[in-house]
């Protein structure tokens, strides 16, 4: 009996989708410690998670987004309006430091809904949607930010005493790990549990295998289609003021090209580009892919461009695996 | 106490100007087992897609256990215990057997779907019903036959009262279909109603206790089983009697097939998936061969093959004696093989393109000028000589085809065949769409085409029309599950015999 269960534990593992690409991972791992002394420590990997730590949070919701059979384009741009509106309201806004973060929040939620909108209940494709989304909100970020660069340090708020705790949220440490990887952890472990355990997790799977299907079995097509949008959107709201509160300035240029980067993470990841896959940790490793890629090339002190070559190539790969096992599993 | 469950009171529906289903009146009974049968576009499948809420009827009503109902929604019938199994399977392959049999009704235990619980529960209820399907698999790992059985596995968990199955032995093997009639069996014994639908008479006798025949989108007649024969159920689908029928022989006047004429095309043993196995015919020089075949006999995937759209799994190809290298339909296209698809807007034409582009688009690299660009001069030649050999109404060659009629359309699909000068063409559906004076000029054209005293053509007419043909082609061979089951020649073409072969094979 538990010899038989040990077995297919193992088959499980074998069968995982995330194996070659945690391969990948422990394999750069190795070759970045080998070459460099200071790249195995812990200091460094803290350093590690906290830098991909926006890229993660953002990259959660794309996997749902992709998993249901769409893109998000506009994480980049929610990103940036977020970002200065949460401190425009502050600062010439004059408006406390609490409510201004909530009221960027609803924004970025405005944006999910906007999408989910327009992509569900319109059915204007997903690519087209969010391109024109991104433009919206990179324009109205550009606006709201005046072309200037707002800072917390120079500008005043209102009530300066809460600056700290603003402060904290993103930029100080529990145990002498950083926050922003503890928001990132926090952020995962809530995604798994949600994309994976849940019953809306599985019916958004359905949608992206099979919207007929999933139509014609009376799940609410629609509806599941909104959620990862707005859940996205809502994300890149929370990376938003997380980035605002450990930087303390924003822009509105910040997060341009950010959603390469985060379909990157979820391509990598095993996300499947027609829909239906994708996992939470594949995601993650994705990201810390990318993380491990570009600390370890700055501390070799390679040309850090190389880190885009190295992307582009795994995410071709990666899809062309996916690909590859479909038509396999079709034919078979 | 009344046993009816279902009852059709006069039921109307009109898609556009095509009267589909005229006035069905007729009822079905808790616990039987009620076959509809009837031709292709009979308004069979009309009319059970009203029963699954697809289509709403424009007259009549529909009493469910004596009350009159509104379905207006696959959800609606649904409640109301109305389950469909679809022709074409409505699975999400990216999720496993028991996520499929459970999607939209999931068990939950606490705030996640209780998987656990739920694949114990398919894999008992599986065993129960004698499939042997591993629950825990995708459904992409699955094969054809197995995907169908879960789809009927699904219908059966919902406790519906009525159940339709639409061809739902289409893609078993016999061991299958007869493990899915035990179940049916079984339900039967607990009162469900199953609606069946099927082509093979075979299994129609085997499990039916009544048969309603449709003809035209009429309701004809409903027999107990034992009270008719399969010989006699066929002629009452086709609605022939013998009058008309001489009458389409001797109607039948251009006749230039000669029994030794050279074999313009054979097919030796093809295979090519379910639906084409081990297929081997002639096509006569100059001959107008008929295919007939229900839905799902395999003539449009054979047509596929022959004409390289297809991979060919075994056997050959020849034309003029000579075996075909080539694959592809390019290369079919070298060796003279032309084809008229059978979705006429999506594979025969683009539809966002004029008629001169449309006619040219099986030309290559002869439409290049000595510049290197095309030339445009000789495009519009061509198209011009075929818009009036053809007869096609245009404003002009530079016309969308999206503006022109089906005719019309169809007739520039001819065209683009024609231009390459083909020595066999196919035609797949060539009247579908198409209004009564296209359809005659078409046939018109075939006629001279394979009367050319220049060029010999051979031409192959697949057609789901039976009157059309009984009433063109010289010699016809009848499909029925991927195979060759008959072959009629010149006088031997009728509709009984045809449909005979059709259904009974």
């Amino acid at each position: 009996m538990r010899a038989t269960q040990s077995k297919t534990v193992l088959h499980n593992i074998v069968k995982m989708r995330e194996l070659g690409i945690l391969f990948v991972l422990i394999a750069m791992i190795f070759i970045f410690s080998v070459t460099s002394s200071v790249f195995f420590t812990v200091n460094n990997f803290l350093n590690i998670t906290r830098q991909i730590s926006l890229l993660g949070i953002m990259a959660m919701g794309m996997t749902m987004v992709i998993a249901v059979g769409g893109v998000d384009l506009s994480v980049g741009a929610v990103y940036a309006i977020c970002s200065t509106s949460a401190a425009a309201l502050m600062t010439r806004g004059q408006i406390p430091i609490l409510p201004s973060c909530l009221i960027a929040l609803l924004i970025g939620l405005l944006f999910g809904v906007l999408n989910g909108f327009l992509i569900g209940y319109c059915k204007i494709m997903p690519f087209i949607t969010t391109m024109g989304t991104m433009n919206v909100a990179r324009g109205l970020a550009l606006i709201i930010a005046r072309g200037k660069i707002i800072s917390l340090d120079k500008d005043p708020v209102p009530d300066p005493e809460h600056l700290d705790a603003f402060f904290c949220f993103g930029g100080g440490s529990i145990g002498g790990v950083p926050t922003l990887a503890v928001i990132l952890v926090v952020i995962v472990i809530f995604s798994w549990l949600f994309f994976h355990k849940s019953l809306t997790g599985f019916r958004l799977r359905a949608v992206g295998g099979s919207m007929e299907a999933a139509g014609a079995s009376g799940i609410n097509v629609k509806k599941t289609i909104l959620i990862p949008y707005i859940l996205t959107s809502g994300l890149c709201a929370v990376a938003a003021l997380a980035n605002f509160s450990f930087m303390h300035t924003v822009q509105g240029t910040m997060g341009e090209g950010q959603e390469l980067q985060v379909l990157a993470a979820a391509y990598i990841g095993g996300a499947s580009p027609v829909g239906g896959g994708g996992t939470i940790v594949g995601t993650l490793i994705g990201a810390l892919i990318m993380g491990v890629l570009q600390n370890g090339l700055v501390l070799l002190g390679v040309n850090t461009f190389v880190q885009q070559i190295v992307i582009g190539m795994l995410v071709i790969v990666a899809v062309m695996i996916d690909v590859y096992r479909n038509e396999k599993r079709k034919s078979g | 106490m009344s046993d009816v469950i279902i009852e059709f009171r006069g039921i109307h529906k009109r898609f556009g100007g095509i009267h589909a289903v005229k006035g069905v009146s007729f009822s079905i009974e808790k616990g039987e087992v009620h076959t509809i049968l009837g031709e292709n576009g009979a308004g069979k499948s009309t009319l059970m897609n009203m029963l699954s809420g697809i289509y709403t009827p424009d007259e009549g009503e529909i009493l469910y256990d004596g009350e009159a109902v509104q379905i207006t929604n696959p959800y609606r019938a649904k409640e109301l215990g109305i389950s469909t199994v679809f022709q074409e399977l409505k699975l999400c392959p990216n999720l496993t057997v028991v996520q499929n049999i459970f999607l939209g009704r999931e068990r939950m235990k606490g705030f996640r779907p209780d998987w656990r619980g739920m694949t114990r529960e398919a894999s008992e209820k599986l065993e129960e019903l004698g499939l042997n399907i591993d629950v825990t698999k995708r459904v992409m790992e699955l094969s054809a036959a197995q995907r169908q059985l879960v789809e009927i596995a699904r219908a059966m968990f919902i406790h519906s009262r009525v159940l339709i199955l639409d061809e739902p032995t289409s893609s078993l093997t016999y061991e299958e279909a007869d493990r899915l009639f035990g179940t049916v069996r079984m339900l039967k014994e607990q009162g469900v109603a199953v609606i069946f639908i099927s082509h093979r008479m075979q299994e129609v006798f085997e499990i039916s206790d009544r048969i309603s025949i449709m003809r035209n989108g009429e309701y004809l007649a409903t027999y107990h089983i034992e009270e008719v024969s399969p010989q006699e159920i066929v002629s009452l689908i086709s609605g022939k009697d013998r009058e008309q029928m001489e009458l389409e022989i001797s109607k039948k006047t251009v006749k230039v097939f000669e029994k030794d004429a050279p074999v313009a095309l054979e097919a030796r043993s093809l295979c090519s998936g379910p639906l084409v196995q081990n297929v081997s015919f002639q096509l006569y020089e100059r001959e107008i061969l008929g295919f007939y075949g229900l839905q799902g006999a395999g003539r449009t995937e054979l047509m596929e093959t022959v004409f390289g759209l297809r991979e060919t799994e075994s056997g050959e190809l020849l034309v003029d004696g000579a075996v075909c290298g080539r694959t592809g339909a390019g290369g079919r296209m070298k060796n003279g093989i032309a084809m008229v698809p059978e979705d006429r807007k999506r594979v025969g034409l683009f539809m966002n393109y004029d008629v001169m582009n449309n006619i040219c688009a099986m030309h290559g690299r002869d439409l290049v000028s000595k510049t290197g660009m095309l030339d445009k001069k000789r495009m519009g030649e061509i198209a011009e000589t075929f818009t009036k050999q053809l007869h096609i109404r245009t404003d002009g060659v530079g016309q969308m085809v999206k503006d022109l009629s089906g005719g019309n359309q169809q007739k520039v699909v001819i065209s683009k065949c024609l231009s390459i000068g083909p020595k066999i063409l196919i035609m797949d559906e060539p009247t579908r769409g198409v209004d009564v004076g296209a359809k005659t000029e078409i046939f018109q054209l075939l006629h001279e085409l394979r009367n050319d005293p220049e060029r010999p053509m051979s031409i192959i007419v697949v057609s789901s029309e039976l009157s059309e043909v009984v009433a063109e082609c010289d010699r016809v061979l009848v499909m029925r599950q991927g195979r060759i089951v008959g072959e009629l020649k010149n006088e031997e073409i009728n509709k009984d015999a045809i449909l005979q072969y059709a259904f009974n094979g």
